[in-house]
């Protein structure tokens, strides 16, 4: 009975501990923007790109001219 | 942008004609054909200062005014020599979730319409201390 009960609560542990771990994780990853939208990587046109190719920061503008 | 951030940001413009925007296609096509003499980005800026006036007598004036060969333009945004450019660039829009104009990405983070220039340099340092952080 006793042995039952501590694995019983040993379980409840390790299962708090895991929930703990992913939301922590969760919000690590949220900080650093992993969980934001990914996007698939867009095709450049050359003759409409403005600024270095090797820059480090893209800003892709979709527009109509309006 | 670039001038606040020399070296550090690149712009990037795709064509996302809507549909209820009847110049928006002949627009982005004629911008296309003045690419073609290295004058993209200067036909760009007449565009957007000239909105909405893109019958095809306007974008041809466009053309003239950048000294464009004139039939040679003309026969170029007529034929939609790069309509499955702009096409191409709309799937891509789609595929990323854009559904109306102007959308951003700056290298990923979404932002959808006219932003105050401030928001567009959060984000630009932002996603510049995030590249810095990735550095191997």
């Amino acid at each position: 009975m006793i042995e039952s009960t501590t694995r019983g609560a040993d379980r409840q542990h390790r299962r708090a501990r895991r929930t703990l771990t992913s939301v922590v994780i969760a919000v690590c990853l949220w900080e650093t923007g992993a969980l934001a939208q990914t996007v698939p990587p867009f095709t450049i046109d050359p003759a409409m790109a403005r600024g270095s190719a090797t820059a480090p920061v893209t800003i892709v503008e979709f527009s109509d001219y309006q | 942008m670039l001038a606040e951030f020399p070296g550090k940001v690149r712009l990037v413009f795709k064509d996302f004609p809507l549909s209820f925007h009847a110049g928006a296609m002949p627009a982005a096509l004629a911008a296309r054909c003045a690419a073609e003499y290295g004058h993209y980005w200067e036909y760009h800026d007449l565009l957007f200062v000239a909105q909405p006036a893109f019958a095809r007598s306007d974008l041809v004036l466009y053309g003239h005014r950048l000294a464009l060969p004139p039939d040679a333009f003309a026969a170029c945004f007529d034929g939609g020599r790069y309509r499955a450019a702009v096409q191409r660039d709309v799937q891509e829009g789609r595929a990323a979730g854009v559904t109306g104009t102007p959308t951003f990405f700056i290298n990923g983070l979404r932002l959808t319409g006219i932003q105050p220039f401030d928001t567009f340099r959060d984000a630009v340092r932002d996603a510049l201390e995030d590249a810095g952080r990735k550095r191997p």
